[in-house]
């Protein structure tokens, strides 16, 4: 089934990267839809990151052709705040228009750290701290999220708190996401479509169909887990 | 190892040990001060080699009261700040040059790293055929110590920027011209003001030395002077003012780097 155009945030065709003699994608096709949550999962080293920096822009040495309508905003693993500047002075960067004051606020509400303004970036926690990244991606109001195993580095504790996070903003922001991770629960959790990178190309392409509100204990939860686990080539349960 | 062993934890708080830390820090410095004035009064030091501390404060008091203490602290002041800023904004431009672009790294930074490796102050023969022994000496001096550590210290502060930081910014869209002011001018600042610090220092010692060659005004010649006439506590007063200048300089750099390096000062205060 073709999707309209007007629909598409972004679009890949043929994209293709290789450092040295290695070749890390090799002819990627890939389309996200508006409002459309994707997951990208891989091995270590199948170039999940690779894929998610072409997409943003950063990388001049990928060739193919890569096509972005609207805006775009990207979260790190890591938070990469300025720590010479404060909380909203970090949020607020490089953001254009009126009222600049009251969005980079609201931005800071929803992500529940509004009395954090005036902080340094070096006195929050690593979930403050992330979280302040996800507000300086949101006053952007992006029409798509790239995000680079956004909650790679946060304790499992905080990382659930985070996916719960996620999952309100994008229904109230109604964003599209690509999100590079390498837990399959995380991805069957919060997309809506999953790709598989595996040897430098989109191995599989598949609709996340569990109803929502997802939970890992909800039925077919597991089933579909193994089935992704299989395509990752690891096997379902340790024997 | 027993050794080992016996050694106490340490859970005493902090607080208490550093405030008597601080206090500590005094006594060396004026138990010495106070055997200098008993050794010169007691007859142990002879007072023509050197002038008991008292003598010296005297002798400041009286050629301060005169005008030309004063007269030849400003001639100093004078050279050390126009030979800072030749040197200082010099060493700015080309380390901003040779850091920000791969031409101007290729361009400028072998030829200063070898230039760096000649003593400067053994340049004093040939800058005084080039210049001559006047006011264009000294300066000289003074810029040229005081250029290689900025130019060294803002170079390598623009290179080692997290280069993450410059992506995240560039996500956030900001423009060549603004990921140079919001990225790369605030995280180079703290091994810049290194650079300023060591500068000081190099300009200083410049400084004296150039201001030893002939010439008129200035400390320098104040103690040059002096020691033709043998007024030794004139030459140690010299010595003390240089050293209160510097100590002066330091002052003023580490309050600008409280006020500009607020952010790093958040961090160890936590």
């Amino acid at each position: 089934m073709a999707a309209r155009t007007a629909s598409q945030v972004s679009v890949a065709r043929g994209v293709r990267r290789s450092f040295g003699d290695t070749v890390v994608l090799d002819g990627v096709d890939l389309t996200i839809g508006a409002g459309e949550v994707v997951a990208l999962l891989g091995g270590s080293g199948s170039g999940k990151s690779t894929l998610l920096r072409i997409l943003a822009g950063l990388d001049g040495e990928a060739t193919g052709s890569v096509t972005t309508t609207g805006s775009t905003a990207v979260v790190f693993q890591e938070h990469r705040l300025l720590p010479w500047k404060r909380v909203a002075a970090n949020v607020a960067l490089g953001v254009r228009g009126g009222s600049l004051r009251e969005r980079v606020d609201a931005a800071l509400t929803e992500v529940g750290l509004a009395d954090r303004r005036d902080a340094w970036p070096a006195e929050l926690s690593g979930g403050q701290a992330q979280r302040v990244a996800f507000a300086r991606a949101l006053v952007r109001e992006p029409d798509l999220l790239l995000l680079d195993e956004p909650f790679g580095a946060l304790d499992a504790l905080t990382r659930l708190r985070m996916q719960v996070l996620f999952g309100r903003l994008r229904a109230t922001h109604g964003f599209a996401a690509l999100f590079v991770t390498h837990d399959v629960d995380e991805a069957l959790l919060l997309a809506d479509r999953v790709l598989v990178l595996d040897g430098g190309r989109i191995a599989e392409d598949r609709p996340v169909t569990l109803p929502q509100p997802r939970a890992v204990d909800a039925p077919g939860f597991g089933a579909e887990r193994r089935v992704l686990l299989g395509l990752l080539n690891v096997p379902a349960s340790p024997s | 190892m027993t050794a080992l062993l016996d050694r106490p934890v340490l859970v005493k708080p902090a607080r208490p040990v550093v405030s008597r830390r601080r206090w500590l820090r005094a006594v060396t410095p004026l138990v010495l001060l106070a055997a200098w004035e008993g050794g010169v009064r007691g007859g142990l030091l002879d007072p023509d080699k050197l002038p008991a501390p008292s003598t010296v404060i005297a002798t400041g008091w009286r050629l301060a009261l005169e005008g030309t203490l004063g007269e030849y602290l400003l001639d100093s002041v004078q050279r050390a700040v126009l030979g800072l800023l030749i040197g200082g904004l010099l060493g700015l431009a080309l380390g901003t040059l040779a850091g920000l672009v791969r031409l101007g790294d290729d361009l400028v930074d072998p030829t200063v790293q070898m230039a760096r490796m000649l003593p400067h102050l053994g340049l004093v023969p040939l800058l005084i055929i080039w210049v001559g022994i006047g006011e264009s000496l000294k300066v000289t001096l003074v810029a040229l110590g005081a250029f290689f550590p900025i130019y060294l210290n803002t170079f390598s502060g623009i290179r080692n920027i997290d280069e993450r930081l410059v992506e995240a910014a560039r996500t956030c869209g900001l423009t060549a011209l603004e990921r140079v002011r919001h990225v790369v001018v605030p995280g180079a600042l703290p091994s810049l003001f290194l650079g300023v610090r060591l500068a000081f220092a190099a300009g200083w010692l410049s400084l004296v030395v150039g201001e030893q060659v002939n010439g008129q005004g200035g400390l320098g010649f104040m103690m040059m002077e002096a020691r033709e006439f043998s007024q030794t506590d004139v030459v140690v007063l010299g010595l003390v003012a240089y050293a209160l200048l510097g100590l002066l300089s330091d002052l003023l750099l580490r309050l600008g780097e409280r006020r500009l390096l607020a952010w790093r000062h958040g961090l160890r205060a936590r």
